[in-house]
């Protein structure tokens, strides 16, 4: 994993043992954070939660907020990809060129061969390892690789035919907000709204505010990389996870599941009495092969298809309010052919939402591949 | 002549047979394409998996796109959530099983870094991938048969000495 790590970054940082903990002597140590935990027995108040002070964008320029770690140090976990610093669990990242090259070569032709037709768009996430990462850490860290400029790499490598999202400068200016999970891989509603905003912009379309909008709370969040680190301690207390609902009142979705079977159920799941790792499947029925939005207020009969991993479900209670149908695809799990699919239901859009972790992997790759030819 | 001594002949007539059947009978190119391609069915049809594998074959290249060219690809695959497989790579000589090998390690890599978080139970199947490299053949099987897998492979092996 660690070679890994160096591909084409500075040179290598060789450790072994298990929870090992390194010092990295920061510049500077500040005593507080500027996001700090949320203590389970005290809810912030909603609107530091649900609208950020520099958002909507003001005319001033924009800024960065600055992050430094408490401790000055990460810890890593054997037999895992998870680097923690401080109170936040990290999946580490890699960048392999080889492999986003194959990413962006399959973006560009899907583009090329529904050009006329259906526009496509390529939007990558960053993971919070990119977005949330300590100054002091991201300086510190040889083979830290900034995701920013990754991302940037993989967009020129594809071709003009490809409308390409970039939400990271937009994540990095709002990463004093509760954008992601600090126990889980995922990103919150808060952040995948942000991305969605620059989708948005991208179409040439105004995003819908967040403001005035339902929104369900589950609390008793401890995510995917607290349990995979066995249980980290220095990640706790739980989390809350907030899902808001589209603004359009008649969305109805049908999910078809690996089975085959179909499932009709509310784009928001009630999750209160999932296990702690599972509160995230709130999102669009959490991960299945095919899942269709209808939303009998978007009249215009508009058609989108999104690809995705799990990032994506936390993108669709936003997306759909500018459709009259979404086809939401999980290329990890569905056997069908998107070209066709796009062509059959004229799709309008089509819209690869995918996290950095996905374009440099070999396995999802292939299985992209596979649905696209 | 004592029964002992036609056991000894018998057992000496039996060993040239073998002798004579592992050095192979026609051209090495023959029997190896024959082994392989046994071994192969073998390992489709004697090994348990959880679901049945399709032939996707045709999306092996993309996926393996980092092998040197000229290695024929055969690979089937349970998909979904399973990580049930069997990749078998082909190449016109030996030089290009390291090539073929780091390229299988990558790949195994990056299922088991979704599995670790997507489907947890498929990391220990994924840990005891078994992957033998023979000349210029390398065969990957995934899968909790594991016991199964290596046998055949194992006797492949033999048959290929």
């Amino acid at each position: 994993m660690l070679a890994l790590l160096t591909a084409g970054c500075a040179e290598p940082h060789d450790r072994e043992g298990s929870n090992d903990v390194i010092d990295i002597p920061a510049e500077t140590v500040k005593a507080d954070l500027t996001a700090a935990p949320v203590q389970a027995s005290e809810e912030p108040e909603a609107t530091e939660i649900f609208l950020s002070p520099s958002y909507p964008p003001s005319t001033e320029a924009p800024k960065v907020p600055a992050i430094t770690s408490v401790s000055g140090k990460y810890s890593t976990y054997d037999g895992t990809n998870i680097m923690r610093v401080d109170d936040r669990a990290y999946e580490m990242c890699v960048f392999l060129e080889d492999e986003t090259k194959s990413y962006a070569a399959l973006i560009s032709d899907t583009a090329a061969r529904l050009k006329g037709k259906t526009t496509v768009y390529d939007l990558i996430i960053p993971t919070a390892y990119g977005v949330m990462m300590p100054d002091d850490m991201r300086e510190s860290i040889s083979f830290y690789i900034d995701t920013g400029e990754c991302i940037e790499k993989v967009y020129s490598d594809m071709s003009s035919d490809v409308k390409t999202v970039s939400c990271y400068d937009t994540l990095m200016r709002h990463r004093d907000e509760f954008i992601y999970f600090r126990t889980d891989h995922h990103w919150t509603a808060n952040g995948a709204y942000y991305a969605y905003s620059e989708f948005c912009k991208k179409k040439g379309v105004e995003p819908y505010s967040l403001e005035g909008r339902r929104v369900d709370e589950y609390g008793g969040f401890l995510g995917s990389l607290y349990k995979e680190g066995g249980n980290i301690p220095e990640l706790l207390p739980e989390e809350t996870v907030y899902a808001y609902w589209p603004v359009s009142e008649n969305v109805k979705m049908l999910i078809t599941t690996a089975e085959g079977n179909q499932v009709e159920e509310p784009i928001i799941t009630d999750v209160s009495a999932y296990s702690a790792t599972n509160k995230y499947s709130t999102f669009a029925g959490g991960d299945n092969p095919i899942t269709e939005f209808t939303n009998d207020d978007a009249a215009d009969g508009s058609v989108c298809i999104i690809i995705k991993e799990s990032f994506g479900n936390a993108l669709l209670p936003f997306l759909v309010d500018h459709y009259s149908k979404v086809y939401e695809i999980d290329y990890r799990y569905w056997k069908g052919n998107v070209v066709e699919l796009a062509e059959q239901v004229g799709a309008n859009d089509l819209i690869f939402a995918n996290n950095f972790m996905m374009i440099s992997s070999k396995s999802n790759i292939g299985k992209l591949n596979m649905i696209l030819h | 002549m004592s029964i002992k001594k036609l056991l000894g002949i018998f057992a000496a007539v039996m060993m040239c047979a073998v002798v004579i059947a592992l050095s192979g009978c026609g051209s090495q190119e023959t029997n190896e394409a024959f082994n392989a391609d046994e071994t192969l069915k073998k390992l489709l049809e004697d090994v348990r998996y959880e679901a049945e594998l399709e032939d996707v074959s045709e999306y092996a290249g993309f996926t393996f796109s980092d092998v040197a060219d000229g290695v024929d690809i055969k690979m089937y695959a349970a998909g979904g959530k399973l990580n049930d497989q069997v990749i078998f790579f082909k190449a016109d000589d030996a030089s290009a099983t390291e090539g073929i090998n780091n390229s299988v390690k990558t790949y195994i890599e990056s299922l088991k870094n979704e599995a670790k978080l997507y489907n947890p139970e498929e990391v220990t199947k994924l840990d005891n991938a078994v992957i033998r490299t023979y000349d210029n053949c390398v065969f990957v099987c995934i899968t909790n048969d594991v016991e199964t897998a290596g046998s055949i492979l194992t006797v492949f092996f033999l048959f290929f000495l």
